[in-house]
């Protein structure tokens, strides 16, 4: 049975076969030809839900193929698998002509090249156009230059169940501002039972993105900083954002606790089984989208929202900024034609009605307008306060960043460690990974 | 030779290879979205896993993960499987039922245990009823764990029921008759007839789930997203976050091959108590 | 006299046989609805309004209706889907019975020099996490010759990406289904064939005369696996798959199952559909687990 020769020149055909697939294509990944100028535009679009495929095949695509004469097919990629697939795509150079992914990842894709500026296409339009946009178009800018195109916005507010403010003789109308009213509503709101929050006064997000959100929104709130203007240093240990931090522990530690949602992984739970459906809180902090489906799930509840807040003394600040943006590749044949779709969807008209479909906050602040941001108050907040919405830094290696402030954070309002010591530790590991980003 | 070539062949392209240029980048730093060619590093990447407490704390849950999910599971599925192996009509529907979890989609079902862990969930519900108060389950890094695992050994019931299954086939009827005219209890018959029968079939069910098991990532995913405190953070779990929402393949190989030694080092521990004495 | 007593002893051994089988039927029976627990809900979600999902969580929905299945059914791109996914399934389900099958055997009964070796180089492969060999496999689709445009050397087209091809490449041979096979025929009697071996007869003969027709269970086995991998399985066809004429059932789901905005009533009837053929694979199958062998056939 045992061919020892034989078995060799197996192996040696086996590898003769296989290797050139592999090595042929890891060699500088530029082998991509861009594909042809003619053809049909290729867009890898985040999100895949019915609505949102219906809008870009039935809507915004027939609209394109109208305007150029052009046709495009569109890939939909549920948002946690768009970073493989681009890893992928990118690796063997099938890249699309348009992406579409959220501000955290667009530093990355700058630093590897695999993004297109879009400063002299922006120089085209109008600046009444420009101002429309708010702060979301700063979502996408890398070292002063624009990569990418937000096409909806977001902003993280809190909600809040006017009937429990009147059950505890608070105003409804006459809502928080400040960080410090917001810790004294909660603490009013909030139902005891000996030691144990039977209901919360409000609940955060206790997801690691979730928790970096909120902490940012707070630290800006307060007058803080992530990092210095040229992303070179960590500025989120200061005195402010330990401030800002000690007020987020408070929440949780000390004799009287307001909120009961740590660890919690609500955020994967069905809208109708959201704390603030369920009533076992009274405020929640959460972004528009969310709000809109607990909406749909609980239409007889009197939801409200606060505008942006900030610490005494200190101005409204808040997460937000471009939720949904568009990039293109550099390699792609089709630029202009890339352009010309990604000005489509964010034209007036064309994104109010994508923003209304999918349930989206649209871009534009002149939004505000239409009837259906008039008719959506979480969404009518959003657009209305968009302009105390900011974007997190765009440097390379934010996505690590997040989580290990994340990390940090969580420890902090476990209890495990201090504010101080939490944001020096976290300060100390982002140093490192901007150094060696650098 | 001719019986495992087309099998080696494959195996060789598809599989080795791939699996050989991973472990090359585990000395380089790469990202595929980079355009030029990886950079070695030498052993950078792993010198850097061995001071990284959260790559340690990973081994360790996926070690106490892999070792809490496989002895219950096996047990459960090996009792299934013999009495799923009594013929009578219907027991395929049984059979049939069982099977269910393992084949239904992920996230579909993650929903529904979700729901179950969730603060109003079942669990809660039903400890109401005998008065005691409400759990964090999912929430609670002391408990986290553990309610992963009660989905996982739910998940992996129907497979390890069938391959059980297939293996009581190999016990020839005669040795039970034999056995139970030698006037054998259950007990017996079971120790000295089903045991040393399905000893091959046990020895690949267990590697299975050590290597599997291992390799935990979607349940994870889904339920918990590998936290509370990291509770959950399972080594497979860092992998695909370092490999694909932070593009570094290369620490992202080290930390597989590293997995790769660990596991092999369990399954060869269980391949040796396995063998025959 | 002794047939006297011979006459109850055999009836209290019946019916003790009788209390064990009802015994056993009766565990099953708990044992089962336990473990369908969560996927029962899950039929009850299906048949939930979809604006009622989860807001009035009882068993028995308060208006059963069959809207989700026709919107799991018509507004998503399942039947395509499940033609593609039938496909690859069938394909590696052939593939697997054929080549894992007798590889397995001579791993068992044919050894030859290296044999040893070369079964536990293929099994490790089984524990290098995917998320690490993705990246390479992707790139050998891609670049796969004569494919998609591609060249000789691979290059110049898209190659094996976005085809059915390219998506049943990694499910062709399971490494797991070698180790398993090879298991099975460990715990059966070398000697079986030795007479027929003296007698002249070739091996491949001897493997599809003789053992063969013992190895029902365990190709049910390996079929019913090598079908429930390609079914389940989404990171590959995400990857690899960019039209919805390549899409398989598990990326069709993703349309109601986006993060942070789930459909979940139609989710849940989508799912359920998806079910179905994996189920019936399962029941055809099973019909091979036939408790008892000839005697002889295998090793005490």
């Amino acid at each position: 049975m045992d061919h020892p020769r034989r078995r060799t020149a197996l192996k040696a055909s086996a590898a003769l076969l296989g290797a050139p697939m592999l090595l042929s294509a890891c060699g500088d990944g530029s082998s991509e030809s861009g594909g042809d100028p003619e053809g049909d535009l290729v867009v890898w679009f985040p999100g895949t839900n019915p609505a949102e495929q219906t809008f870009l095949n039935d809507v915004l695509i027939p609209a394109f193929t109208e305007a150029t004469g052009r046709g495009a097919a569109a890939t939909f990629i549920d948002w946690p698998d768009m970073s493989t697939r681009l890893n992928a795509g990118f690796s063997s150079g099938t890249g699309p002509d348009v992406l579409g992914h959220g501000p955290a990842a667009v530093a990355d894709l700058v630093a590897f090249g695999r993004l297109e500026p879009l400063d002299s296409y922006l120089d085209q339009l109008e600046d009444s156009d420009i101002a429309d946009f708010q702060t979301a178009l700063d979502s996408g800018v890398v070292d002063g230059v624009s990569y990418a195109f937000p096409i909806a916005s977001t902003g993280r507010q809190i909600g809040y169940n006017a009937a429990h403010f009147e059950e505890v003789g608070l105003d409804p109308d006459a809502p928080v501002t400040t960080f410090e009213a917001l810790k004294e509503a909660a603490d009013a709101l909030a139902v005891r039972d000996g030691d144990q929050l039977t209901r919360a006064g409000v609940v955060f997000g206790a997801e690691p993105a979730s928790m970096q959100q909120a902490f940012t929104t707070m630290l800006w709130a307060n007058g803080g900083e992530m990092l210095s203007e040229d992303s070179s240093s960590v500025l989120f240990n200061s005195p402010e954002g330990v401030t800002a931090l000690e007020w987020y522990v408070s929440l949780y530690q000390g004799d009287a606790p307001v909120d009961n949602g740590l660890g919690g992984t609500w955020n994967g739970l069905p809208p109708a089984q959201s704390p603030l459906v369920t009533e076992d809180t009274s405020m929640l902090f959460a972004d528009p989208s969310t709000f809109q489906q607990i909406l749909a799930a609980a239409p007889e509840m009197d939801l409200r929202f606060m505008d942006v807040l900030s610490f005494e003394g200190k101005e409204p600040a808040a997460f937000g900024g471009a939720a949904t943006s568009l990039m293109i590749n550099p390699d792609s044949a089709r630029k202009d034609a890339a352009w010309e779709f990604i000005t489509l969807i964010g034209e007036a008209d064309m994104n109010n009605r994508y923003a209304e479909d999918v349930g989206h906050v649209p871009v534009r602040e002149s939004a505000i307008e239409s009837e259906y941001v008039q008719n959506n108050p979480s969404i009518a907040t959003a657009v209305e306060n968009s302009a105390a919405f900011r974007s997190n830094p765009n440097v390379p290696g934010w996505t690590r960043m997040r989580d290990t402030l994340a990390q940090y954070l969580e420890q902090a309002l476990n209890a495990q460690v201090s504010p101080q010591e939490a944001l020096d530790q976290a300060a100390a590991e982002v140093e490192q990974i901007i150094a060696e980003n650098g | 030779m001719i019986f495992v070539a087309p099998a080696v062949l494959y195996v060789v392209i598809f599989q080795l290879l791939p699996v050989a240029y991973g472990f090359a980048l585990s000395f380089t730093r790469y990202s595929p979205l980079q355009r030029g060619a990886p950079t070695f590093v030498g052993l950078e990447n792993y010198v850097a896993l061995l001071g990284d407490a959260d790559f340690l704390n990973a081994l360790w849950i996926t070690a106490r993960y892999t070792l809490q999910v496989l002895p219950v599971t096996v047990a459960i599925a090996l009792l299934l499987a013999i009495l799923a192996n009594r013929p009578f009509r219907g027991v395929g529907i049984f059979r049939s039922a069982l099977y269910i979890p393992h084949i239904v989609s992920l996230t579909a079902v993650s929903m529904i245990w979700l729901w179950m862990y969730s603060q109003n969930g079942l669990f809660n519900e039903l400890l109401a009823l005998v008065d005691l108060g409400p759990q964090r389950w999912l929430n609670d890094p002391d408990s986290a764990l553990n309610g992963v695992s009660v989905m996982r050994v739910w998940k992996a019931l129907g497979s390890n029921m069938v391959l059980l299954l297939a293996g009581l086939q190999t016990i020839p009827k005669d040795l039970y008759e034999q056995a139970s005219i030698d006037g054998a209890t259950r007990w017996h018959q079971f120790r000295h007839v089903t045991l040393p029968g399905l000893r091959p079939m046990l020895i690949y069910v267990v590697a299975m789930d050590i290597i599997y098991l291992s390799q935990s990532f979607a349940e994870i995913f889904v339920l918990t997203s590998g936290g509370p405190l990291n509770s959950t953070t399972t080594v497979n779990y860092l992998i695909y976050t370092e490999a694909f929402d932070y593009s570094r393949m290369g620490s992202a190989s080290a930390m597989a091959f590293v997995l790769f030694a660990f596991i092999a080092g369990l399954t060869l521990i269980a391949l040796r108590a396995g063998r025959e004495r | 006299m002794s047939a006297i007593t011979r006459g109850p002893t055999r009836r209290s051994r019946m019916t003790r046989t009788r209390k064990a089988q009802i015994v056993n039927i009766v565990l099953l029976t708990v044992v089962t609805l336990l473990v369908l627990f969560p996927f029962v809900w899950m039929v009850s979600l299906a048949f939930t309004p979809a604006e009622s999902a989860f807001r009035d969580v009882t068993l028995w929905p308060a208006n059963p209706t069959w809207d989700n299945f026709v919107t799991a059914l018509t507004v998503g791109n399942l039947g395509r889907a499940f033609l593609n996914s039938t496909i690859v399934a069938l394909v590696a389900v052939a593939t697997n019975c054929f080549i894992t099958v007798s590889a397995g055997y001579a791993f068992a009964h044919l050894p030859f020099r290296g044999s040893n070796l070369i079964f536990y180089v293929l099994i490790a492969t089984a524990a290098i996490p995917v998320a690490v060999t993705l990246i390479p496999l992707f790139l050998m689709v891609s670049n796969f010759p004569f494919a998609g445009g591609n060249d000789a050397l691979g290059r110049g087209g898209s190659g094996l990406v976005d085809t059915l091809g390219g998506i049943a490449i990694p499910y062709l041979v399971g490494t797991m289904s070698i180790f398993l096979v090879r298991q099975f025929y460990k715990s059966m009697n070398p000697d079986l064939a030795e007479a027929a071996r003296i007698d002249g007869a070739s091996e491949f003969r001897l493997f599809w005369s003789i053992y063969m027709p013992l190895s029902k269970p365990i190709i049910a086995v390996v079929a019913i696996f090598s079908f429930t991998g390609v079914w389940d399985d989404l990171l590959w066809p995400l990857v690899v798959s960019s039209s919805p004429q390549s899409q398989t059932v598990q990326l069709a789901l993703t349309r109601f199952s986006q993060t942070g905005n789930i459909q979940y009533a139609p989710l849940m009837a989508a799912t359920i559909i998806v079910t179905i053929p994996v189920l019936l694979v399962f029941l055809l199958n099973q019909r091979h687990f036939i408790s008892g062998l000839s005697e002889g056939a295998v090793k005490g």
